[in-house]
């Protein structure tokens, strides 16, 4: 979450505000606004420096050597990037990453307008109801994950419970590999569904009433007044949640750590995952660093590609 | 815009939305449940009489009081942090004249898509040769540097480009002329900024703070990775360090989560508007 | 007035920041402040403990050390599926515990990286150097140089719940031997052919590396090895074929499920009568005592088995150990908790509660041994060890991964040990 608001930046900047020139003492002026401007914005400066760029610079630059904390880095080339390509396991970390990504987005945002579509209605309670589901966003993705690893749970779990009981057998949903992966994007959006269904919703409720009005005269039904008055107001709101949202799911780490470890085989191992592994467990920092710059590649090519296929066309 | 307005229609949407609700509140219940089974009871049936001891055991098991402190001194310095450094550079490029301010925008913005997650291994390498830090010696070597410490895992979270950038446009939409009458009366830069301007974003700087909070208390795997003994952890990280040592004592541990989020929940809905209004900032602005 | 408050909000911007900066520079941790107790305080890493374990080493043993000695103790326990993982990079950013618990496969790869202090002196002067089993002594030691102490051994065989295999009309007396006679057992307990279980035989799947330790059993039964004299990796010989062509059987033929894992607590299958063999040590008797104690009477321990009828029987022991921290700013006093451990008495306590056998001779006796399932202590003859490879610490994971996928019958067995040699080859840079 977060990575995202340039999706939003496309405003222009706005000219710097010079002060009036004829004010009294204007040269004194500008020389101390200069003075506080930089006494102001050097230590962001400085802060951005050391925990955004400087860490950048340096996964660029390690990810060029075999570095292992004990001795001095050591050039390779792009011998780790040659390494990570030529690995299966990162393919298939690669195609976890953006499975999950997809089909947590694909099925979210669909999810997402449906449940949107709805509390813009009157409802009974509906205020309370959205509420709770909103719930989960104040809870951690660790408390989400443990929560739901209980539910799923073979033995314990009550979804395995009911299974058994129309003595079916159980669904390992976190041991089966086939499930896993599912079972955790369902968990993700559980938990996501109702930040993201806030947003829409304020969208929605800012669809001009005599648009809809308009539609209704001219004989649309609901239905039809939603995908062809609503939903082209709202788009540009949409496609900023798709994109948001997707982006932020490439970063997937924590639900996999916590309800999966990666595993069962590689079934939910994703990109931040490995570079996990490479860096804190094999002590490889070369090549977790190359791995996070395919992983920096990644959003940036996704973003870009995002915004192409989702901006509104006015926008670009 | 609603949908359908007949009788039928609205019965639907409210059955609708009702077992969608309860998609939520089952298992929420669910867990409840859990928590208050006695030891040794199948869960997931009404326990024989409701353990609220676990509670006491999930919290003395486990040094659960000692990781709410760690996360809460974490997140509120971060918040502060955060609050004051983009506060003052938000307004720096939105007021005042810098040199080289476009290219600073545009490295703002550029920084925006980098994934916080790209820096996490540098930043490890880095954060452990903090020069004179946990045995380091000038040239930061030697020993820990700031690694299990709270600065340590605070790093990350001290400044955000987005919010730097969040609250330049906040500054931006405000007049010049404030600023321009009160120098006429003579008052300072840093006064200027910090009694007139600042007080007119409040909201924005609720917003930045609330993101900043949420950003710090939820975070995972930094702590995981910096953190190697028991006193400095996180809530997040004690939480799944006790699932792995522990992970069969479900009732402990749904005693565990539920006693950790209530707090949490609470606060969460007592500034449910400001949560609201942060994520529609990003979507609107 | 103004003016004054003005320069109040600037100085506390300024002071909010600098004291920022400044417990960034310092590297203040408010935490120790707090935490610290009587000032001489060491830390404590060890793997795998039960609640009653933990209880018994934190409020009977170090508290006992604490009296004698003054030091505070911060144990931190973990799981050994996580508990591996962050053990190298401690290591190297200096964050390693003052003394560390080890598994048999942590110990080279942390002792290659220099990650131990060299305990030779102390050693040569200490008495109760002597009383160690010398093959588990030897195996702290890397490069000529001893590093650790042993606390236990873990001998594995194959073992089995008396009172199921009665059912499908197996008596104690005759155990399988070798692998045919153990997949017959299985077989006839199996619901398939009318038995009591739907997975009779648990190959030990968990959030650690057990499938990769069954693995590697069947592949020394099998006649195999990890590496040739040259280094390089040959699962995929024949030996190693044959050796996962037995695993993968039990899950084609539905007497062992993939999906089943121990999640590191709680009863083991073994112990909850869902499967009814494995290949484990003395932790599952144990296990039962802690979570089933009516089943502890069954569980039963075999001979190791044999590839073949009249072949040698094969098993391996993992000599878990402690060790002291290179980095360690007490070495005396880390020696002191060292040697304290591994004393008679809290050493012999300690392998009864974690399920092990002794590492001391003078434990020989120890009277939790009667009530030991006497084929644990028999195995022990057959017991060989994995090899010393300092990066088997990263490979037991790969191997451990492509087990999981192999039960899942994903390939035929040559392919995915080929690719396994490969990837282990690239490990070790072969």
């Amino acid at each position: 979450m977060g990575s995202d608001a340039a999706a939003s930046a496309g405003s222009s900047f706005n000219t710097p505000r010079a002060s009036h020139p004829d004010l009294p003492g204007g040269i004194d002026i500008l020389r101390t606004q200069r003075l506080a401007g930089a006494a102001l914005i050097s230590p962001a400066v400085l802060a951005i420096i050391i925990v955004s760029i400087l860490p950048l610079l340096l996964a660029f630059g390690f990810s060029l050597t075999d570095f292992n904390l004990l001795s001095s880095p050591r050039w390779v080339g792009l011998r780790n990037y040659a390494i990570i390509v030529n690995d299966p396991v990162f393919w298939e970390s690669i195609r976890n990453t953006l499975g999950f990504a997809v089909s947590q987005v694909g099925i979210g945002i669909v999810v997402v307008l449906m449940v949107a579509a709805l509390f813009n209605g009157y409802l009974f309670g509906g205020p309370l109801m959205r509420t709770i589901i909103y719930l989960p966003q104040a809870a951690s993705y660790v408390v989400v994950a443990l929560i739901w690893t209980m539910l799923l749970d073979p033995a314990v779990g009550p979804i395995n419970r009911a299974i058994t009981a129309t003595s079916a057998n159980p669904i390992y949903f976190l041991s089966d590999p086939d499930w896993a992966m599912p079972s955790i994007v369902v968990v993700s959006l559980w938990r996501n569904l109702g930040y993201f269904m806030i947003i829409v919703l304020a969208a929605l409720k800012s669809v001009p009433a005599e648009l809809l009005e308009a539609a209704k005269i001219d004989g649309a039904g609901p239905v039809r007044r939603f995908f062809s008055v609503s939903l082209p107001t709202i788009k540009g709101v949409v496609s900023f949640v798709a994109i948001t949202w997707f982006l932020g799911a490439l970063q997937m780490f924590t639900q996999s750590y916590v309800m999966t470890t990666g595993g069962p085989v590689n079934a939910t191992r994703t990109i931040v995952y490995l570079m996990y592994d490479d860096a804190f467990t094999n002590l490889e920092i070369g090549k977790a660093c190359a791995m996070a710059i395919m992983l920096f590649l990644l959003v940036v090519v996704m973003s870009f590609l995002l915004r192409l296929v989702l901006r509104p066309r006015e926008d670009r | 815009m609603a949908l359908g307005q007949g009788k039928a229609s609205v019965a639907v949407w409210h059955a609708a939305a009702l077992l969608l609700t309860a998609l939520y509140l089952v298992p929420i219940a669910y867990v409840v449940l859990v928590a208050i089974t006695p030891d040794g009871e199948i869960t997931g049936i009404w326990p024989s009489h409701p353990e609220l001891d676990n509670f006491v055991k999930a919290f003395t098991s486990t040094n659960f009081v000692r990781f709410f402190f760690n996360s809460a001194v974490v997140a509120v310095s971060c918040t502060v942090l955060q609050v004051v450094l983009s506060c003052a550079a938000g307004y720096a490029l939105a007021m005042l004249p810098v040199r080289g301010k476009n290219l600073m925008l545009l490295l703002l913005i550029a920084l925006l898509v980098v994934p916080p997650e790209v820096a996490i291994v540098p930043l490890f390498v880095m954060v452990n040769h903090v020069p004179l830090a946990g045995g380091n010696d000038l040239f930061g070597s030697g020993g820990q540097g700031l690694l299990d410490t709270l600065p340590g895992i605070m790093v990350p979270h001290i400044v955000s480009a987005l919010a730097i950038f969040l609250m330049r446009q906040f500054y931006a939409a405000l007049p010049a002329e404030l600023g321009d009458a009160a120098r006429v009366d003579g008052a300072g830069e840093f006064r200027i900024f910090a009694l007139i301007y600042t007080p007119l974003v409040k909201p924005a700087v609720a917003i930045v703070a609330v993101f900043a909070f949420q950003a710090a208390w939820n975070d995972f795997i930094w702590p995981l990775v910096v953190i190697h003994s028991n006193d400095m952890r996180t809530l997040q990280l004690g939480l799944t360090v006790f699932f792995q040592e522990n992970s069969t004592q479900w009732n402990l541990l749904m005693a565990a989560v539920l006693g950790i989020s209530i707090p949490i929940v609470i606060l969460f809905l007592l500034i449910q508007k400001l949560f609201r209004e942060g994520a529609l900032m990003g979507a609107l602005k | 007035m103004p003016e004054q408050k003005s320069r109040m909000t600037r100085r506390t911007v300024l002071g909010a920041g600098m004291a920022g900066a400044a417990g960034l520079a310092l590297g203040i941790r408010p935490g120790r402040a707090l935490a610290a107790g009587s000032g001489k305080t060491l830390s404590l890493i060890v793997f795998g403990p039960t609640q009653q374990a933990l209880e018994w080493l934190k409020n009977t043993a170090l508290a006992e050390f604490t009296k004698q000695t003054g030091y505070e103790i911060e144990v931190r326990p973990s799981n050994w599926g996580s508990g591996f993982q962050k053990l190298l990079t401690a290591v190297a950013s200096g964050t390693l515990a003052d003394v560390t618990m080890l598994g048999q496969v942590m110990t080279p790869a942390l002792m290659s990286r220099g990650a131990f202090l060299p305990i030779d002196d102390r050693l040569a002067k200490w008495d109760d150097t002597k009383k160690f089993y010398p093959a588990m002594l030897k195996d702290g030691t890397y490069d000529g140089k001893s590093y650790a102490l042993p606390i236990y051994a873990d001998v594995r065989t194959s073992v089995y719940r008396s009172d199921i295999l009665q059912k499908a009309g197996v008596g104690p007396d005759a155990l399988p031997k070798n692998w045919d006679d153990f997949k017959a057992v299985a077989r006839k307990l199996s619901t398939k052919n009318g038995g009591p279980l739907e997975t009779p035989f648990f190959s030990n799947q968990d959030n650690s590396v057990g499938l990769m330790q069954t693995f590697s059993m069947m592949l020394y039964q099998a006649g195999g090895s990890y590496f040739d004299e040259s280094g390089k990796a040959q699962l995929s010989n024949d030996a190693g074929v044959r050796a996962l062509d037995y695993l993968v059987s039990f899950y084609k033929e539905g007497l062992a499920n993939p999906n089943v894992v121990y999640q590191g607590t709680g009863p083991r299958p073994l112990v909850l009568g869902t499967s009814a063999m494995t290949y484990n040590s003395v932790t599952v008797q144990q296990n039962a005592v802690e979570y089933k104690p009516d089943v502890e009477k069954y569980i039963l321990a075999g001979p190791p088995l044999a590839a073949d009828p009249g072949g040698k029987p094969s098993t391996i022991a993992w000599i878990n150990k402690f060790a002291i921290s290179a980095r360690t700013k007490d070495p005396d006093g880390a020696w002191a908790l060292l040697s304290y451990l591994t004393s008679r008495d809290i050493s012999g306590k300690f392998a009864e509660i974690w399920g092990g056998l002794p590492a001391r001779t003078d434990l020989s006796g120890a009277a939790y041994l009667k009530k030991v399932s006497p084929g644990f202590v028999e195995a022990t003859q057959y017991a060989g060890a994995l090899p010393t490879s300092p990066n088997l610490l990263q490979i037991q994971q790969q191997v451990n991964i492509a087990m999981q996928s192999a039960t899942r019958q994903s390939g035929p067995s040559k392919q995915i040990l080929q690719e396994l040699d490969k990837k282990i080859d690239q490990i070790n840079g072969k």
